[in-house]
């Protein structure tokens, strides 16, 4: 979809502009507006001047008291004889008049005229008369009699006078007539304006206002356009997700179906070894043999990586001696780099700060493991150092590990390509040296999982360091040993002890029983976990394989309970056919120090002797034992030919047939117990059931069988999918008991 | 309602007066009290000369005012002081000039501190100088005083009073 936001987004910053515009222009106008109406209001107060409207009156009130004066003048002049009252009154008029004179001339009224010289001048003149009378009257309150030409003398000049004051009453009055009417008239124009600038102010309001409205449809349109994009994006991440999650599936589920045959190969490889041969044939099978560990080697990791993709990569932290992992990790590779002549070195201080952190020991492994092998694998005749060293930054202790080798070398480019998936540093290494190019980038993932750091410092020609660097903490529970360091091929020297095998299906105890007899143990059996705990607080075991589900009493709690019964209690160690992270974490919280999955081979049952069982009765070490957990082996009719082979190799065939037929007697009752608790609708007992059934199966080889029992635990089983695993059993049961 | 409690307060200041009669003036009389007075020395109204008035309570300030140029110093008893002085008893004071000019003031303008000014800057005011006596509101005290209302009130040359109810 091609989304409109070249055209709206050009829209919308020319209405940004607009909207700047109206906005300057409306602050332009309000403040136009504002000076309007602050002349107005003076003009207004103008207007309503109370001193000017006083001014006037007090004009008014000196042409009155003139005319009183002046009245009372004639008065006097027409008597014959004026009494003293009638001059003492005339002179407290003069007096009033004068006073009325003075308030012009003295008071702020003055000011009022100061612009009219008209006005100015008639005043003036006015007072000049007045003042002029003031020598008379003076005379006169200072007891003197004035006479009649005083009088009339008087008379005439008052009579002047009221005529002067007359007119300045009039041109006062025109005075502030005139100026009321300019104010007048400034007024309406100042309100002819600012109506003017309220109406354009209002036009811009309005314009503003729509423009507003516009902009505001567009960016909610926008808003709308981005929820679809995002919307779109959304899919598309999540389809591009569901690719890589499909193309991660495919890679797993290509490695299992490839793991199924090549543990075929190498089972019977290794049983073919054990075999008396030929000195040249037993050499192809150690050839055949040791290229299909490399082909698993291989699958495991696109496995892993496939793993870390999905984001599945869990940690397990746990107390970990630095020491002994440095020791028993180089040991591993010590065969490979003696055949490329090459010197081992170890170099880790004398005393570490300190010995045990917390970390993922089974992780750390992986990583250094996957170092030293390429360093060993691109190294001849040269030296390979592990070197570890520890330090504090930022109040952190950081473990850092070296990988140095004297080999090939990698160029500046080679470096920025080691850290990418599938790329080797060029095509020739692949073909000189094979891989899969994942290591490394395992390695990182892992690395950035611990919190740390992964590095190369190279020269092409003059070797590789590779380091890494990973903050750790100070272990509380210092309770890891270094494994002893053993070689895998190594057949010999096993010690024996007393092992206590807790398993519940008769199939499972004889195959177990078999392969441990094989391998020169001394068994006793544990029907369920109840029985588990009595034999363990009566007998003393140097080891102790214990089934998960099982009635009465499951492994987890029958661990839990016999290490806290019995004191210096053998290592257990679990056998299920359960496999999930989950389950191994269950494990080792309940005590146990092993987990082994199901079905369990000469191989690994050998290897965890060896780990587990030490002559001189040392305490065992925490281990992590499945390092690759054989997948459920398929093959295309369900059945497990070299699982078979393997029985056969190891009990005989006539066990093998007694073995098939016990479990065929088992999965019969199983099944039909499992109908019954269908009915009973007793999830937990159909559980149990179908788990036993699994792990019955793997161990003959029925590995569809075992799928299709594991797959009905996930779902609620229902009665179709119990008769087609019975369908399933009886097709074996024919097939295998004819 | 200001005006009531001003009336009110003059009554108990009055009410609480003693009822002794107010002296002759000696002097030529400058002021007539009219009306409802109780107070009474001429008649029915109370008179008073400059001397009787100079001896009554009064206050002296200097202030702006719209007959004047800059501040003048206006000095004379409360209007309070003489109408107690009088008796007076009422709710309205009509305030009256030697031209005849008269002027309605409520009597609660008395409760300001309005004095009668009998000298301008410290000299007694002439009719001429809008003497004898004026009336002059605290326009010091409160600006809110300054205008045309109290500029009306603010009568000069007067010789009357007269108490209405």
């Amino acid at each position: 979809m091609t989304m409109g936001f070249s055209p709206d987004g050009s829209f919308l910053r020319d209405a940004g502009k607009k909207t700047v515009i109206l906005q300057g222009f409306a602050v332009v106008l309000t403040c136009i507006l504002v000076l309007l109406f602050t002349d107005l209001a003076r003009r207004y107060r103008l207007l309503e001047d109370g001193i000017r409207e006083n001014a006037l009156w007090s004009v008014f009130q000196l042409d009155r008291e003139a005319r009183t004066l002046s009245f009372q003048l004639k008065d006097i002049v027409r008597d014959v004889e004026p009494g003293p009252k009638k001059i003492k009154d005339l002179s407290l008029r003069y007096d009033i008049l004068y006073s009325r004179i003075n308030m012009l001339k003295d008071s702020r009224f003055d000011e009022t005229f100061e612009h009219d010289p008209a006005v100015r001048e008639a005043l003036l003149e006015v007072r000049d008369k007045i003042i002029g009378y003031a020598s008379l009257f003076d005379r006169i309150q200072s007891g003197y009699k004035p006479t009649d030409a005083d009088l009339l003398g008087l008379n005439d000049q008052v009579e002047t006078l009221v005529r002067d004051t007359g007119d300045f009453l009039i041109s006062a009055n025109n005075h502030f007539s005139t100026a009321r009417a300019d104010n007048r008239d400034m007024i309406i124009r100042l309100e002819g304006t600012t109506a003017l600038f309220l109406s354009l102010l209002l036009a811009s309001v309005v314009f503003l206002v729509v423009n507003l409205r516009r902009q505001l449809k567009v960016v909610r349109e926008a808003g709308r356009n981005f929820e679809l994009m995002a919307e779109e994006l959304s899919d598309a991440y999540k389809a591009a997700d569901a690719g890589n999650r499909a193309k991660s599936q495919f890679m797993a589920t290509m490695s299992h179906e490839i793991r199924t045959p090549l543990n075929a190969i190498l089972g019977t490889a290794e049983l073919l070894e054990l075999s008396d041969l030929p000195a040249d044939a037993a050499s192809l099978v150690r050839t055949i043999h040791s290229s299909g560990e490399a082909l698993l080697e291989i699958i495991n990791e696109i496995l892993d990586y496939s793993k870390i993709e999905n984001g599945k990569l869990e940690l397990e932290l746990r107390s970990v001696n630095l020491k002994a992992l440095s020791k028993s990790t180089l040991e591993i590779v010590r065969g490979r780099a003696e055949e490329h002549g090459n010197r081992i070195v170890l170099d880790v201080p004398e005393e570490l700060m300190v010995p045990y952190v917390r970390t993922d020991p089974t992780r750390l492994r992986q990583v250094l493991l996957n170092l030293l092998s390429n360093a060993v694998k691109f190294t001849r005749n040269g030296t390979v150092t592990l070197r570890l060293r520890e330090f504090v930054r930022d109040d952190v202790l950081i473990v850092r590990f070296e990988v140095q080798d004297t080999g090939i070398g990698i160029d500046e480019a080679g470096i920025a390509k080691l850290f990418q998936p599938f790329t080797q540093v060029d095509a020739s290494i692949s073909r000189k040296y094979g891989g899969t190019g994942l290591g490394l980038t395992i390695c990182k993932q892992i690395i950035d999982k611990l919190e740390g750091e992964l590095g190369v410092r190279s020269e092409l020609g003059a070797g590789s360091t590779f380091w890494l660097e990973i903050p750790t903490k100070i272990a509380e529970v210092i309770s890891d040993q270094p494994p002893a360091a053993r070689s895998p091929n190594e057949l010999a020297n096993l010690p024996s002890g007393h092992v206590l095998l807790v398993e519940d299906n008769a199939v499972n105890q004889q195959v177990a029983t078999r392969f441990l007899e094989r391998l020169g143990q001394k068994i006793t059996i544990a029907n369920n976990g109840v029985e588990a705990v009595e034999i363990a607080r009566r007998e003393r075991f140097d080891i102790i394989l214990m089934d998960m589900q099982m009635p009465e009493m499951d492994g987890i709690q029958a661990t839990r309970r016999i290490r806290a019964e019995v004191p210096d209690v053998a290592p257990i160690i679990a056998m299920t056919a359960n496999a999930s992270d989950d389950d191994r974490r269950r494990c080792i919280e309940a005590g146990m120090v092993g987990f082994e999955s199901k079905p369990i081979t000469l191989k690994r049952l050998r290897h965890v002797l060896e780990t587990h069982l030490k002559p001189g009765d040392l305490p065992a070490a925490v281990e992590e034992i499945a390092a690759a957990t054989p997948a459920p082996v398929e093959e295309a009719d369900g059945f497990s030919e070299a699982r078979r082979n393997e029985l056969i190799e190891a009990l005989g065939e006539d066990v093998f047939n007694e073995l098939v037929e016990t479990f065929f007697e088992d999965a019969g009752q199983i099944m039909e117990s499992l109908q019954h608790a269908l009915g009973g609708e007793d999830a937990i007992l159909i559980d149990r059931l179908l788990h036993t059934l699994k792990g019955a199966a793997i161990n003959v080889g029925l590995n569809d069988v075992a799928d299709l029992a594991h797959s009905m635990r996930d779902s609620k089983p229902t009665i179709a999918g119990v008769e087609i695993l019975n369908d399933r059993i009886n097709a074996h049961r024919r097939l295998l008991v004819a | 309602m200001k005006l009531i409690a001003g009336a009110a307060l003059l009554c108990a200041a009055l009410i609480a007066a003693p009822a002794s009669a107010l002296d002759k003036p000696a002097g030529e009389p400058v002021l007539t009290v009219t009306g409802a007075v109780s107070q009474t020395n001429d008649g029915g109204n109370a008179v008073f000369d400059m001397s009787m008035l100079e001896a009554l309570p009064g206050r002296s300030a200097k202030m702006e005012t719209p007959w004047t140029t800059g501040a003048a110093e206006f000095s004379g008893p409360f209007l309070r002081e003489v109408l107690k002085a009088a008796g007076a008893r009422g709710a309205h004071l009509k305030v009256k000039a030697l031209n005849d000019y008269a002027a309605d003031v409520p009597a609660e303008d008395a409760e300001l501190d309005t004095i009668l000014a009998t000298k301008l800057d410290g000299k007694p005011m002439s009719v001429r100088d809008k003497g004898p006596l004026m009336l002059v509101y605290p326009f010091d005290q409160d600006k809110g005083l300054y205008n045309e209302k109290y500029f009306g009130r603010s009568v000069w040359q007067i010789k009357e009073i007269e108490v209405l109810p």
